[in-house]
């Protein structure tokens, strides 16, 4: 621009008399000059403004690489605890979130069980308190049963001495003093005995040496009458002997019995006694074992507590993490805003991205309206075509008429534009038709009428035309699938085919606006999209540039099946569908580690493998202090060992043997 | 239900081969497990299955669970109110499952070795493809699922079709004549259009279709 201005003074000067050249070429020598330093002091002002662009992008670069590195976890966490905040923040707001209800439930069932636990414990007391006195009685009910064998064992002994003493004693001395004085008289008897049976033994040898007379045999018999007393006196002791041994046996039985019956009453008062002290025992057994089915219960219950103060002290301690969590990020950024500088970069990413996504949001707004606009501005093409070619028929029914010389009036129908005064005003024209003829005779209205007919019925007809198309195909469709049955086909459209070159060129064109509408959509975004200027051209008029290409090309239909080149943004913990989210790699070999050529060697691993992304692209760089920084993302299902692995040999590859 | 191929779990000395769409498949139960080997041109899978002695083993195609990012190499300019049909050839896949009384456990995925995978916010993961649109199926073209496309330009402008996104991964894939036939595809352009798609009727093993072809939301039976 400015040298065709200074072709253009030149010129100027050139035409200018010679008298008045030495001045002028003094003068546009000067401008010259200007111009020139004017130019120089440009030229080094854009290329210190280029370097500076440079620098500023490759800083940005290594601040991203930096952030990408070091804060990505935080970033998680930071979503985390802002998903987690606006969760606790909505269910504090609504009140019915679950954690709140959990929380309320929580309380309620512990208030529910301290009431039942205080009232077990006061069960438990007077339990334990009947349970102690019980355990008393029982004690003193076991000593006084372990003493009492003892005490009835004395008791018999001492009965029995009594008794023995008393009545056993002198019927035993007398029976033995019988049984003395019966031996006595049996050893008498015997003695007695002995010598009459000695002396009759003495006297039958006598009688038998001198068996003679009669006399001796009166004797014989009278002797015989003496032993027969003396035997009949010995049958009398030996009876009396055996009654009074038969009577003293008696009492010894009597008195024996009188003492079993005695220890047998002992005894069952004894068993009584131990009957009485073994249901003591189950009661006893009973009473531990409701103690023993309270205690459970209790500690079941105190269990249930425990739990509930430790989910309440959980949730506690969580919403004290977070927000401990949170009071450091701010308090982190309020103290060492400058120190902390990722941290700051990264709330001004994420400030950045929240205005970019409303950026997209309104361009989405923006291009919906430029549809709307296209389709209006199509229609009003339409209409403004028909209008044209009425405006044309009434011009070339006007010129028939001056050429006819026929000044008369015309009935025809476009006889009220004809009588316009303003017939090249269309408008004019339109207007005093509508204020002299009936509407149905200006064919602009009717042909805007009809328009606006076939344009309404195109809009409620158009789906059912869709559908019957959409039959015809799939009719087509099994006709087809059933000519494949047939034969396999082998032919294939031919990948190139010609186009005419109108057509050609159109699409060049929608090509071209099409780019110019992603630069200008993408523009907004990212820097480094935007196309390289000249030095000379002010960058500030650029976007505005593509705003109108872009608004031009907007006012066509959209040719793209679906819009595929977006921008590029980070990836969220979780995508749209609930798929897990891609997680990112990295890794930063050091200058003096990075083997030459471990890029290419990184990049084509990273290319051939089906587990790295394609997009986000991997990027494999050299670094300005001569490190390899690698960066990739692979699915969101490759488990971590496995991610591990590819940041291992993305290592070995890049690392010098 | 697409088509699949039952067999019952091989047992020892009696292995069992399969063949779906040019891959051959074979399983040996061996004392150390069931050795399976998948052939396409080379060794496409090797590896030892733990299987029951009861059940059966199935093979199905399956279409790439991600939505496909088609990009047509052929030219296709259309002209208003103008339409083209032609086939689309598409990465399949090929799963095999473990069916029991409890149902089928998928037990591994034959994938497609060229295809890969891109992630953007908002629209999720996909499959970046490219194919030509061809008059007739081919079977020289190697594993691939065909699809039946309609393209129909109701614009006001010349439209160039070149790039289509397609999310199939839950419809069926019916084998005919040793081809995969994926769902139909209705791609237009203009106010309303968009792409629809359609599921592959069942052919029973029968090379003939159906009379009735199912409307658009119906599900083939």
């Amino acid at each position: 621009m400015k040298w065709w201005l200074l072709i253009g003074v030149f010129g100027l000067f050139a035409c200018v008399p010679t008298e008045k050249t030495d001045g002028s070429q003094a003068k546009l020598l000067e401008i010259i000059e200007r111009l020139d330093r004017d130019r120089r002091d440009q030229q080094r002002a854009t290329s210190e403004a280029k370097a500076r662009d440079e620098l500023r992008s490759e800083l940005k670069r290594e601040i991203n690489d930096e952030f990408q590195s070091r804060f990505i976890p935080l970033e998680r966490n930071l979503a985390a605890l802002v998903d987690r905040m606006e969760s606790i923040e909505s269910s504090r707001q609504k009140g019915v979130d679950d954690e709140s209800r959990t929380l309320a439930e929580l309380k309620k069932a512990a208030r529910d069980l301290g009431a039942e636990v205080a009232s077990l414990t006061e069960a438990l007391t007077s339990e334990r308190e009947g349970r102690t006195t019980l355990e008393r009685r029982l004690t003193k009910l076991e000593g006084s049963l372990r003493s009492q064998p003892e005490d009835i064992q004395r008791l018999v002994e001492a009965s029995f001495d009594a008794k023995f003493d008393d009545k056993l004693a002198p019927r035993l001395s007398q029976s033995d003093k019988r049984l003395t004085a019966l031996s006595d008289l049996v050893g008498q008897s015997q003695t007695k005995l002995d010598a009459s049976v000695t002396s009759l033994a003495k006297q039958v040898a006598d009688l038998a040496a001198d068996k003679t007379d009669a006399a001796q045999g009166a004797r014989i018999d009278k002797l015989a009458g003496d032993v027969a007393a003396v035997k009949t006196l010995i049958d009398g002791y030996a009876k009396g002997s055996s009654t009074a041994v038969k009577s003293v046996e008696a009492k010894v039985d009597a008195l024996a019995g009188s003492i079993t019956t005695e220890l047998g009453k002992q005894v069952a008062a004894l068993e009584a006694r131990l009957a009485k002290s073994n249901d003591n025992a189950a009661l006893r057994t009973e009473l531990e074992r409701l103690l023993a089915t309270h205690a459970t219960k209790l500690g079941d219950l105190s269990k249930q507590l425990s739990a509930a103060t430790a989910s309440r002290d959980a949730l506690d301690k969580k919403l004290g993490a977070l927000e401990t969590e949170l009071a450091e990020i701010k308090s982190d950024v309020k103290q060492n805003p400058k120190g902390d500088r990722a941290v700051g970069k990264r709330l001004d990413a994420l400030e950045k991205k929240l205005e970019l996504d409303n950026a997209r949001r309104e361009q989405e707004v923006k291009d919906l309206a430029l549809r709307i606009d296209a389709l209006g501005a199509t229609l009003s093409q339409g209409l403004e075509t028909i209008r044209k070619q009425a405006a044309a028929r009434i011009d070339k029914q006007k010129t028939r008429e001056v050429a006819d010389g026929s000044g008369e009036q015309e009935t025809s129908p476009t006889g009220p534009a004809a009588k316009s005064e303003a017939g090249s005003d269309k408008t004019g024209g339109r207007a005093n038709g509508l204020e002299e003829g009936a509407f149905w005779e200006d064919p602009f209205l009717i042909a805007a009428g009809v328009a606006l007919l076939l344009l309404l019925g195109y809009l409620l007809f158009r789906r059912d035309e869709e559908d019957e198309a959409e039959a015809q195909s799939d009719a087509e469709w099994e006709s087809s699938v059933n000519e494949l049955a047939q034969a396999v086909g082998e032919e294939e459209l031919e990948p190139k085919r010609s186009v005419p070159d109108q057509t050609r060129a159109a699409m060049e064109q929608a090509r071209l606006l099409a780019a110019a509408l992603e630069a200008h959509t993408q523009g907004l975004h990212d820097v480094d999209q935007k196309p390289s200027s000249s030095a000379f051209e002010a960058p500030a008029t650029e976007p505005q540039h593509q705003r109108s290409e872009a608004e031009t090309h907007r006012q066509r239909p959209d040719t793209r099946a679906e819009p595929v080149a977006r921008e590029l943004s980070q990836p969220t913990s979780r995508s749209r569908n609930g798929e897990p989210a891609p997680s990112v790699q990295s890794l930063r070999v050091s200058p003096r580690e990075a083997a030459t050529g471990g890029d290419e060697a990184v990049r084509s691993l990273l290319t051939a493998d089906p587990r790295v992304l394609i997009e986000p692209a991997p990027r494999v760089e050299w670094r300005s202090d001569g490190a390899l920084s690698i960066r990739f993302y692979v699915h969101g299902e490759v488990g971590g060992r496995e991610a591990e692995d590819l940041v291992h040999a993305c290592r070995e590859l890049a690392v010098r043997e | 239900m697409g088509f699949r191929l039952d067999a019952p779990v091989p047992s020892v000395g009696r292995p069992v081969r399969l063949e779906l769409l040019g891959v051959q498949w074979l399983f040996e139960r061996r004392a150390e497990g069931v050795a399976c080997v998948a052939v396409e041109e080379s060794l496409a899978y090797e590896g030892l299955l733990g299987l029951p002695e009861d059940g059966l083993l199935r093979i199905e195609p399956v279409l790439p669970r991600h939505a496909l990012e088609v990009r047509i190499t052929s030219n296709l300019v259309l002209a208003p109110g103008s339409r083209v049909k032609g086939w689309l050839a598409l990465p399949v896949e090929q799963r095999i499952s473990f069916v029991d009384g409890d149902g089928a456990q998928q037990l591994l995925v034959l994938e497609e070795s060229r295809l890969r995978t891109g992630w953007r916010d908002g629209s999720g993961y996909y499959h970046p493809w490219t194919s030509g649109f061809h008059l007739q199926p081919r079977k020289d073209l190697g594993r691939r699922a065909w699809v039946r496309t309609f393209i129909r330009n109701r614009a006001a402008d010349v439209i160039e079709a070149d790039l289509c996104r397609l999310a199939l991964g839950d419809l069926d894939v019916e084998v005919l004549r040793g081809l995969a036939i994926g769902p139909g595809v209705h791609w237009s352009f203009g106010i309303g259009g968009g792409v629809r798609v359609r599921p592959v009727p069942r052919f029973s093993g029968s090379p003939v279709l159906r009379a009735g072809f199912p409307r658009f939301g119906e599900v083939a039976s």
